[in-house]
C-alpha cells in the first residue's frame, strides 16, 4: 500500500537537493525555530520537515491537495497519532528482526508508510504550536511565486576578507543567477554598505531591473531617497508600507499604507531615551 | 623575592583583575583573534591571554615590559631565553611524569634527570645574561637575583648532589642473564661482552652504514614489572649508590625555585608574542616601540596595519597595505568617510589595536609611533539585526551608545563604525551630530567610521579622513585612507558593475 499524503499522486522525493539559497532563507527568515519546533527532537521529522517545508509546491492544486490533508489532520488528531504509532511500531519490530539475524529490507515499503505518517505528525506538532503549514492569518490570498529568496543585512564578515557592500552585492549576484520570473525576493536593508545617494542608485537599478523581469520585490529601507524615487516614478506598482507610530513615540509593531518619510523618528527616540548632552538632558526634564 | 619580568612593582595581583572588565571590544577589533593565535596552545596561555588582554596606564609601566622586548630583540638573547624556556618546559613534564609513576626508583631517576636538566637551563642561562648587553630594568633585576640564587649554598649544592649522584649510577655495572623466565642479576665482574661478540659475528654481513631506526625510549616514562624488578635487584646490589639517591630525593624534592618558575612563566609571555610577529617581520613588515603617554593625545603612527589582517595576509602571500594617522592640537576624532571595502574599518580596528597593543606593553605595527595610555576603549560596530528581540535597532543602538558615553572618560578611546546605518540620512546626521558634539566635550579619542558626509567637518577637533581609490578604475581599492575632505564619493556603482548588477547588466541576465 502507498500512502500519499503529501502529493496526490506521488511520493515525496527525499533524495532531491534543496532550493537554491535555502540557506539564507533559513537564517534570514529564522525558520530554524520553527523547523526546531515540527521536529520535537526527532532526527527524521527534522529532515523530512526541513525538506518538505523548503521544497515549494508550484501548482495551487497540489498546495489546496495538501492543505486538505492538513486539515483532516486538525480534525482528526487521534487517528493520525495513531497511524504514526502503527508505522513507527511496524518499522521497529523490522529492525528487531533484522537484528535477531533474520534479515529484512529496511527500505520496504514501511518505510514510505512511516515516512508519510511522519509528515502528518510534523503537521500535527505544529499544530499545536499555533504554526501550522496554515499561513498565520485570518484570511490569506497569494500568487505562487516560482521561488523564494532573500536579502538581509548581514553582520561585518570577521574574515576581514571583503567589506560589506561587496558581501551584499555578491550575494545579489548569487540571486541573480537562479532567479527567474514570478519569484520573490524579499530585501532587508539591503546596500546599506554604502552612501545614501549611491545605496539608493544602486537599490534602484537592481529592483527596477527585477521588476522589469517579473518578478515581485518587498523591500524593508530605510533610504528615503530610495523610496521617495519609487514614490515618484513607480507609485502605480508600488504598494508603501509604514511602520506606524503612536503619539507618545511607542510602536504597536503594525504597518500602515503610508508614504515614505525623510526620517525614522530617530530624533524624537533620542529625547525620549534622555539625549547625551547636558542640555538635551535639561530639556528633557523642563518640557 | 624575585623580580617580575611584568611589573615594575609588586602592584599588581589586583592589577589585572582589576581589567577583567568588559572585553566586547575585542571582538569589534580582532583583537580576540590575535590573543588567541598568540597564546595558542602554550602551557601559559591562561596567564599570556590575561596579560595581552589587560592593558597599563602608567608609562613607566609600560616602558618596564618595552625594555625587555628590546632586549630580547637581540637574536643571541631570544634563542637563549628560548631555550632556557624548553628546558624548563622539560623538567615540568619530568615532575608532572613522575608523579604518575609507580616504582619508587623509577620515580628518584626521574627527579634526578629533571633536576640536572634544571640545573643545566639554570647554569647556561645565567652565564649567557653574565656577559649579555641588556638594558631592561626587568632583565638586570633578574640577571642580579640569578647570579645571586647560582652563588647560593641551596643552589650549589644542588648542583653538586646531582652530579654526584649521577656520576655514581653511571658506574654501576650490572649483568642481567636470562635462562627462559628466569632472570639473575649480578655485578658486573669482567665478563666478556657478549653484545660486542654478536656485533663482530655478524660484522661480514653489514653493508655500509644504515639508518638508525632504533627508537629511543630513554624517556618513556613507562616500565614494566620485570624492568622493575631487575632495578630492585640492582639497588639491592649497589645498596650504597641507592641509599645515597634516596638522601638526595629526600633533600632536594622540591629544587624548583619559585623566583625561576614565575620568570620562567612571564618570559611566555614576551617569547608568544616575538614568536607570533616573526613571521610578519621576516616579510618585512616594520614593528615599533611606540612613545607613551598618559595625558598627550596628540597620537600618531606611520606605517602602521591591522596585526590580524597582516598575519593572515603574510600567511597566504599576499601584500599588506599600510596606512598613517596624526592628530595634533586639539584634535581628537578622526571621521572615516569613502568607498567600501576602502580600508574604512580596517583603519578603525587598527587604531584600537595599536593602543590596546601599546598599552600592553608590546611592539606594535609600524615604524614608528607615538601613543595614548587609555583608561578603556569603548567600540561600537554594526550587528546583524536580531529578530528575537522586539525593540528596534537603532533603539539598541541609542541605549548602547547611551551607556558607552555615560561610562567614557576624557581618557576614553571611542571606536564607531557605520552605527546608524540602519535609520535614515536625516536621522543618522542628527544622531551622529549630537554624539560627535558629546565626544568633542568629553575629550575623549575617537574614530568614527560613517557614511555621513557632514559629521567630518564639525569642528577643529575632527579630522576628516577618506579611504581611497585608483583614480582609473574605481572598483579597485588602495586600502589606504588619507586625510581629505569628504567628497561623496563613495564609488559603489563601480563594484555593482563589477558583480554585473547595474540595471541594463542585471537586466540582461534575468531575460536569458
Amino acid at each position: 500500500m502507498k500512502v500519499h499524503l503529501l502529493y496526490e499522486a506521488q511520493d515525496f522525493d527525499f533524495v532531491a537537493g534543496l532550493p537554491p539559497g535555502h540557506e539564507a532563507l533559513i537564517d534570514d527568515l529564522e525558520l530554524a525555530i520553527l523547523l526546531g519546533a515540527m521536529a520535537a527532537d526527532d532526527k527524521f521529522l527534522a529532515e523530512v520537515s526541513r525538506k518538505v517545508l523548503l521544497t515549494s509546491l508550484h501548482d495551487p492544486q497540489a498546495i489546496r491537495y495538501r492543505q486538505q490533508v492538513l486539515a483532516d489532520c486538525l480534525a482528526q488528531p487521534e487517528i493520525i497519532r495513531e497511524m504514526y504509532a502503527v508505522a513507527v511500531g511496524a518499522l521497529q519490530d523490522k529492525r528487531e528482526l533484522w537484528w535477531g539475524g533474520y534479515g529484512g529490507n529496511y527500505q520496504g515499503p514501511s518505510s514510505n508508510l512511516s515516512g508519510a505518517v511522519g509528515h502528518l505528525e510534523g503537521y500535527v506538532a505544529r499544530l499545536r504550536q499555533q504554526c501550522g503549514l496554515f499561513v498565520t492569518a485570518q484570511a490569506y490570498r497569494a500568487n505562487v511565486a516560482r521561488g523564494i529568496f532573500t536579502h538581509f543585512i548581514r553582520q561585518e564578515d570577521p574574515g576581514m576578507v571583503s567589506g560589506r557592500l561587496d558581501d551584499e552585492l555578491r550575494r545579489m549576484s548569487a540571486i541573480a543567477d537562479q532567479i527567474g520570473p514570478h519569484c520573490l525576493v524579499l530585501f532587508n536593508e539591503s546596500f546599506a554598505g554604502t552612501n545614501e545617494r549611491e545605496g539608493s542608485e544602486i537599490g534602484h537599478q537592481v529592483v527596477r531591473a527585477l521588476l522589469d523581469a517579473q518578478v515581485k520585490v518587498f523591500f524593508v529601507t530605510h533610504r528615503f531617497d530610495f523610496a521617495e524615487r519609487f514614490r515618484r516614478q513607480h507609485a502605480r506598482s508600488t504598494l508603501f508600507l509604514r511602520a506606524e507610530r503612536q503619539p507618545d513615540g511607542g510602536r504597536n509593531y503594525k504597518l500602515a499604507v503610508k508614504d515614505p518619510l525623510p526620517t525614522s523618528f530617530g530624533e524624537d527616540l533620542y529625547y525620549r531615551l534622555g539625549g547625551w548632552l547636558d542640555e538635551d538632558q535639561a530639556a528633557r526634564a523642563h518640557g | 623575592m624575585a623580580p617580575s619580568l611584568l611589573f615594575a612593582e609588586a602592584q599588581v595581583a589586583g592589577a589585572l583583575k582589576e581589567q577583567d572588565e568588559d572585553r566586547s571590544f575585542a571582538a569589534d577589533l580582532n583583537l580576540d583573534q590575535i590573543v588567541t593565535a598568540i597564546a595558542g596552545h602554550r602551557e601559559e596561555k591562561d596567564l599570556i591571554s590575561g596579560v595581552l588582554f589587560g592593558h597599563l596606564r602608567d608609562a613607566g609601566a609600560v616602558r618596564y615590559r618595552q625594555e625587555v622586548f628590546q632586549d630580547l630583540d637581540d637574536p643571541a638573547l631570544f634563542d637563549e631565553a628560548q631555550r632556557f624556556a624548553g628546558r624548563m618546559g622539560e623538567v615540568r613534564a619530568h615532575l608532572r611524569q613522575l608523579t604518575q609513576m609507580r616504582y619508587r626508583y623509577q620515580r628518584e631517576g626521574w627527579l634526578l634527570d629533571a633536576a640536572a636538566i634544571y640545573c643545566d637551563a639554570v647554569q647556561s642561562l645565567a652565564g649567557h645574561l653574565a656577559s649579555a648587553q641588556i638594558g631592561s630594568r626587568a632583565l638586570l633585576a633578574f640577571r642580579e637575583y640569578l647570579a645571586a640564587y647560582v652563588a647560593s649554598a641551596g643552589f650549589t649544592a644542588l648542583v653538586r648532589d646531582t652530579r654526584s649522584r649521577k656520576d655514581a649510577l653511571a658506574r654501576i655495572r650490572y649483568t642481567t642473564c636470562i635462562r627462559g623466565d628466569r632472570v639473575d642479576v649480578s655485578r658486573y665482574q669482567d665478563e666478556a661482552d657478549y653484545s660486542a661478540t654478536v656485533l663482530r659475528t655478524f660484522e661480514r654481513f653489514k653493508q655500509g652504514t644504515v639508518k638508525d631506526y632504533r627508537i629511543r625510549y630513554r624517556t618513556w616514562p613507562g616500565m614494566n614489572h620485570v624492568a622493575a624488578q631487575i632495578l630492585e635487584l640492582v639497588a639491592k646490589l649497589f645498596p650504597e649508590e641507592f641509599t645515597e639517591l634516596d638522601e638526595y630525593c629526600t633533600r632536594h624534592s622540591a629544587f624548583l625555585d619559585d623566583g625561576i618558575r614565575r620568570a620562567d612563566r612571564e618570559l611566555q609571555f614576551y617569547l608568544a608574542y616575538l614568536d607570533h610577529i616573526r613571521p610578519l617581520r621576516l616579510a618585512g613588515l616594520p614593528f615599533c616601540y611606540p612613545d607613551v603617554s598618559a595625558s598627550s593625545k596628540e597620537v600618531f603612527a606611520a606605517g602602521t596595519f591591522d596585526l590580524a589582517l597582516a598575519h593572515k595576509l603574510v600567511l597566504d602571500g599576499k601584500p599588506v597595505v599600510s596606512n598613517d594617522f596624526r592628530l595634533d592640537g586639539r584634535e581628537r576624532i578622526f571621521v572615516v568617510t569613502g568607498p567600501n571595502q576602502g580600508g574604512k574599518t580596517t583603519f578603525a580596528r587598527t587604531f584600537g589595536q595599536l593602543h590596546h597593543l601599546a598599552g600592553v606593553g608590546c611592539p606594535v605595527p609600524g615604524s614608528s609611533a607615538r601613543l595614548f595610555l587609555f583608561d578603556r576603549l569603548f567600540t561600537h560596530f554594526a550587528r546583524e539585526e536580531d529578530l528575537t528581540k522586539l525593540s528596534g535597532k537603532l533603539e539598541d543602538d541609542l541605549v548602547r551608545i547611551g551607556e558607552i558615553l555615560r561610562a567614557a572618560t576624557p581618557g576614553s578611546i571611542v571606536i564607531l563604525n557605520e552605527i546608524f546605518a540602519s535609520t535614515t540620512l536625516h536621522d543618522a546626521r542628527f544622531l551622529g551630530t549630537k554624539l560627535i558634539t558629546k565626544v568633542i566635550r568629553l575629550g575623549a579619542l575617537c574614530v568614527y567610521v560613517t557614511f555621513v558626509d557632514e559629521l567630518a567637518e564639525l569642528g577643529e577637533q575632527v579630522v576628516s579622513l577618506m579611504s581611497t581609490v585608483v583614480p582609473d578604475n574605481p572598483a579597485e581599492r588602495t586600502y589606504k585612507v588619507v586625510r581629505k575632505p569628504a567628497d561623496g564619493l563613495a564609488y559603489a556603482l563601480a563594484i555593482a558593475e563589477k558583480y554585473d548588477l547595474t540595471y541594463d547588466r542585471l537586466r540582461q541576465r534575468l531575460t536569458r
